[in-house]
């Protein structure tokens, strides 16, 4: 059951941040004071490298394992078939983690021969060193196998700059536990003096503070990459993995705080007062020294535990695709965060103020308790009133205003934040139409504007699907109500239309308003929003440019009819930073403009310009680089963009002006 | 010892959690020809799109007609400029359906297939 390559990752994680953590612990911590340990210290550093020795065998049998699996999954053969066929050296050589399984391999072979150099009877500082930049670079190369090896140009290296940081702090943090706890034994056995295992403790919890500071930020930064938005944390898998990991690092860090606030000061104590130390020795309590050093090394242990399951989680989430990457994921409540309100000036004026209330009361209720935590000493019966004063002004506050917190949600529903599959292509607008005039024009009407002949009669009339409301929904709301229905207004049509149907219908919809309300503002909308269909041009110098990847370029598409030719020739001779792209839809002379031989694009083109459908020739279009439809024109408007001065201007508006993100009112729906 | 029963469950539980999941990674971001497209001149090639950068000697593609014979050129290919795009050139189709059927191999070693089919001709 599951994956072996996720115990195979977790084993060879775990080996790896040992051995450097080990190496590094030896160096950082025990190196510095190992000339006063004397002949106790070559015991220690006896043990240090026998975690080291054994380490690097787990994590080259491990290594190797997960070469061969990998190699076999990936070419879907069996482990023992990679070996013919040269599929093994393929995956070596032709590819990201086979190219870093080799690097890693050197860094072994040379870390290999810096830990034999090492003789634990001298103190060897240098050469402890030397293992522990090379036992670094060692778990740090993991970074190329794992999600970062994926993420793309500037980002991909910041990525995996974060992330290589994150593996070391991970190494000396997690990894140097199991020494502390070799460490204190030794102490505990009075091979090391008090004084040294206090140092060195004290020196591990600077370590380890370093460590969690770096874990966190570039947690963060990975983290945010990798899942990017709540909906992706709270409904992926991958998501709820990471939540996980972090539940498990914030009990490693309150086990490391006990350590540090309360065992290690209570070991001070014991080493700066020889006389007590004698005594306590042999006192039966919980704060002498061997009991204190004991419940040190168990906590370590614990934390160590705590580790390997987070390393588990790690190996999972290795395998799992990132929450970003996911365009479905599931919301798990009833209400959702909206930011519609704001965008409605009535509704902001009630809303603002209420907000900056709340906030205030809870700013007004903290401050007065903590107040009177602190004035504990010195005025006591001051103390319940103004702790009283500020949960009730806190509570208050709250509470009178929290209503209006009604305004900044909406319902939800598991599917609301899926995203549609399909890119929003013209196939798909079509598609969704063809559905839709079977379907829903009965109750919504032909052009979807809520006037349907079925619906006439109906107590609640079907939507104007072509309304501004539609904007304050996500597809994933339409998602869930087309097989689902809305309570007793709309009826589920959950077994006529699959999934792939009711995308298709969601695509139609947007593209419908979008067109309605294109015509109901005469063509001219240089700084609204709507999003192009997706297209896909192959131009004359054999590059490809489609609408996510128009690469800084404005795009002017031109439905090109049997009249066209001369105005693409005109087109061709101007601006360089704006690609032509020709959609024919009769035969006839592109010139050098781009070719999208797309007759659904045109049919979907021509519903943007208010035609029917094969009505559409000569319209054209601008699209600014972000991918957004900004202006149409068809033959016969004012102003003409035959004018070569109108469309510069035109041109520069765009330019200039980059496209409002649309603003939505907010609404809950009733039954 | 409790805590050392506590942790194990914990240990327990990620392990069984992670076991569950082993998903791929590439997915398709756009195809032209698009899925369910009808196009009225044949495509020379396929080229699809992917969220994620593929290794290329471990993606390909293979279309096949209506009665499962290959008819691309079996030169699958990795765009040298973008490596999350993959093309494969078409021997001279037909009218009918064709199917495209892509396994690819994304940088951080995951694999993904699926298929789709496109038409040509009315």
């Amino acid at each position: 059951m599951g994956d072996p390559l996720i115990f195979i990752r977790m084993i060879h994680f775990a080996a790896t941040l040992s051995l450097a953590g080990a190496v590094i612990f030896g160096a950082a911590i025990v190196g510095p004071i190992m000339r006063q340990m004397g002949d106790a210290g070559a015991g220690l550093r006896g043990g240090l490298m026998r975690i080291a020795w054994w380490s690097f065998a787990a994590a080259l049998i491990s290594g190797v394992a997960w070469l061969v699996l990998l190699a076999a999954q990936i070419s879907e053969r069996k482990p023992g078939e990679i070996f013919s066929e040269g599929i093994l050296w393929t995956v070596l050589l032709h590819t990201t983690f086979g190219h870093d399984w080799l690097a890693r391999l050197v860094l072994a072979a040379l870390l290999a021969a810096a830990l034999g150099g090492i003789s634990t009877k001298h103190v060897d500082l240098p050469r402890w060193a030397i293992a522990a930049l090379l036992a670094g670079a060692f778990a740090a190369a993991l970074v190329h196998s794992g999600h970062a090896a994926a993420t793309a140009g500037w980002l991909g290296t910041f990525h995996r700059a974060a992330d290589g940081l994150h593996l070391i702090a991970a190494s000396a943090w997690l990894g140097g536990l199991l020494p502390l706890a070799l460490l204190l034994v030794a102490a505990r056995r009075e091979e090391i003096s008090l004084a040294l295992a206090r140092d060195a403790t004290l020196r591990f919890s600077t370590l380890g503070l370093i460590s969690v500071g770096a874990l966190i930020a570039t947690g963060i930064i990975n983290g945010w990459i990798l899942a990017g938005s709540v909906p992706a944390l709270i409904g992926t898998d991958y998501g709820r993995l990471l939540l996980a990991k972090v539940a498990l690092f914030l009990a490693m860090v309150a086990v490391a705080a006990i350590n540090r606030l309360r065992l290690t000061p209570r070991l001070a104590l014991t080493v700066s007062s020889p006389p007590c130390e004698e005594a306590l020795a042999h006192k039966p309590g919980a704060n002498g020294a061997p009991a204190t050093l004991r419940a040190l090394a168990r906590n370590s242990l614990v934390e160590a535990t705590l580790g390997l399951a987070i390393l588990v989680l790690v190996g999972a989430l290795g395998t799992t695709p990132p929450g970003s990457h996911v365009l479905q994921p599931s919301w798990p409540f009833a209400l959702r965060y909206s930011h519609a309100a704001f965008g409605d000036a009535e509704l902001r004026a009630t809303l603002v103020p209420a907000l900056w209330a709340i906030g205030g009361g809870l700013l007004c209720g903290v401050m007065l308790i903590l107040i009177g935590a602190q004035a504990r000493r010195a005025h006591p019966r001051l103390t319940p009133w103004l702790i009283a004063a500020g949960a009730t002004v806190a509570i208050a506050g709250v509470a009178y205003f929290a209503p209006i917190l009604t305004l900044v949600t909406v319902e939800a529903y598991p599917t609301s934040f899926y995203v549609a599959p399909t890119g929003y292509s013209a196939s798909s607008i079509v598609q969704g139409g063809r559905l839709f005039a079977t379907h829903c024009a009965s109750c919504h009407g032909r052009e979807g504007r809520g006037d349907g002949r079925a619906g006439r009669f109906l107590r609640v009339k079907p939507s104007d699907l072509t309304a501004d409301h539609v904007d304050s929904h996500t597809d994933g709301d339409f998602y869930w109500w087309i097989p689902n229905g809305i309570g007793e207004v709309m009826p589920p049509f959950g077994v006529a239309l699959d999934e792939q149907a009711r995308w298709n219908l969601i695509d139609f919809v947007r593209a419908n308003a979008d067109a309605a309300r294109l015509g109901r503002a005469g063509g001219k909308v240089t700084n609204v929003g709507y999003r192009a269909p997706d297209f896909s041009a192959a131009c004359p110098d054999g590059s490809t440019v489609s609408r996510d990847r128009l690469r800084g370029r404005v795009a002017h598409l031109v439905v090109a009819g049997r009249d066209s030719a001369q105005r693409l020739a005109h087109l061709a001779a101007h601006d360089r930073d704006v690609v032509i792209i020709a959609i024919p839809v009769a035969d006839v002379a592109i010139g050098a403009a781009c070719r999208a031989d797309d007759v659904e694009l045109a049919t979907v083109l021509a519903m943007f310009g208010g035609k029917d459908a094969g009505q559409g020739d000569g319209l054209e279009f601008l699209v600014d680089p972000a991918g957004t439809l900004r202006s149409v024109w068809a033959p016969g408007d004012k102003p003409d963009w035959r004018d070569a001065d109108v469309m510069e201007r035109e041109i520069a508006a765009i330019r200039n002006a980059p496209a409002a993100t649309r603003t939505t009112g907010s609404h809950l729906h009733g039954p | 010892m409790t805590i050392h029963a506590g942790t194990r469950g914990l240990v327990i539980a990620g392990v069984l959690a992670g076991a569950a999941a082993a998903y791929a990674h590439a997915h398709l971001d756009r195809a032209s020809p698009g899925a369910g497209a009808t196009l009225a001149a044949a495509p020379t090639e396929v080229t699809l799109h992917f969220t994620q950068q593929l290794e290329p000697k471990f993606s390909t593609i293979v279309v096949r007609d209506s009665a499962g014979r290959q008819v691309d050129k079996g030169d699958s290919h990795v765009n040298e400029e973008d490596a999350a795009v993959l093309k494969v050139s078409l021997q001279p189709l037909g009218s009918g359906m064709y199917k495209v059927e892509w396994r690819v191999t994304s940088v951080d070693t995951h694999s993904s297939k699926g298929e789709y089919t496109f038409r040509v001709g009315k």
